[in-house]
């Protein structure tokens, strides 16, 4: 039988979660993925660092930089990340938290590397659990729901994470937080009789 | 008596071969020692664990300590690598969004941090 491969997003959480809790992380802390690449060894280039000459540090700084926000590249048994410090810092903590979900998830590689879209050179289910990892591990679903429920904006969940506010509406909407604050809400006032 | 060093390829190489032979993760492995899987993916990124890190995992692997004990100034193997590049190319070059030139200056990028990495590795050992 063949069927086609999914991931397996219980899985996804259980293992970020169990990443936040190896840098001593509650759901509500934001997460600094450089001192997770840290603690896993895994080494980290700014773009702006790498002996390049001007012209290639020009076209991704200026002239092209949605075309390049990082790459995991393979290191004899390791890895390390090359990423395009010319972005913002929401958006490379966003690049950072994608590239070291590929770590922590064991992902065979190749090489990821991301643009303004997303992964664009891996496989496809990989590419999937790494959005999911990298999710749950900066906007855990945990944290989601609470804040869900104190009906913070995605503005409001995106500064407390330090992430974009499209990566905050994503996961409040992928994790169905708001949903289940607002079946929660409707089913105390039905239960109170208000 | 001659400086010496942990073997962290050799530990990492074993380690990895008990793994493989159970067909494990290496978080699977990292509960099974009882340490943490960030300090196997330190090892794997040739960082040196602490003496309370290398004793755990010798114990685990019912293996002599001695055995991935090497003199401080052994130059490391080393090992032939595949050319990043060259794998890379046919994969850059498939993509739409980017053009020729985006694609040249990627090449560039992955070199000089290829070159970097080979670098401070010798710094380091």
């Amino acid at each position: 039988m063949t069927g086609k491969r999914t991931i397996n997003k219980a899985a996804c959480k259980r293992l970020a979660g169990e990443v936040r809790a190896e840098l001593g992380l509650e759901p509500m802390d934001p997460l600094d993925p450089w001192q997770l690449a840290k603690l896993y060894g895994v080494r980290v280039m700014a773009l702006g660092a790498l002996p390049l000459d001007h012209t290639i540090r020009e076209h991704f700084r200026t002239v092209r930089p949605e075309v390049f926000s990082g790459a995991l590249l393979p290191n004899r048994t390791g890895a390390v990340i090359v990423e395009n410090d010319a972005h913002s810092l929401d958006r490379r903590r966003s690049t950072m938290g994608h590239e070291m979900a590929h770590v922590v998830g064991e992902h065979k590689f190749g090489t990821s590397l991301v643009n303004e879209r997303g992964c664009r050179m891996a496989d496809k289910v990989q590419e999937d659990e790494a959005a999911e990892i990298s999710g749950e591990l900066l906007i855990p679903f945990e944290a989601a729901k609470r804040l869900a429920r104190q009906k913070a904006t995605d503005d409001e969940v995106a500064l407390r994470f330090g992430v974009s506010s499209e990566l905050a509406r994503w996961r409040m909407n992928a994790t169905g937080a708001r949903i289940i604050a607002q079946r929660a809400a409707r089913n105390f006032r039905r239960a109170s009789g208000n | 008596m001659a400086k010496t060093r942990i073997d962290t390829v050799g530990l990492y190489a074993a380690l990895d071969a008990e793994r493989t032979a159970r067909e494990w993760s290496w978080r699977r492995l990292a509960k099974e020692i009882g340490t943490s899987p960030s300090l196997l993916s330190r090892l794997g990124n040739e960082q040196r664990p602490d003496a309370d890190g290398f004793a755990t995992l010798v114990r685990w692997l019912q293996m002599p300590a001695e055995t991935f004990m090497i003199d401080a100034d052994t130059t490391p193997e080393s090992q032939a690598e595949p050319d990043l590049v060259t794998q890379l190319a046919p994969l850059l070059r498939a993509r739409q969004d980017l053009d020729d030139k985006d694609v040249a200056y990627l090449e560039e990028v992955i070199r000089a941090t290829v070159k970097h990495m080979h670098a401070t590795r010798e710094e380091m050992a």
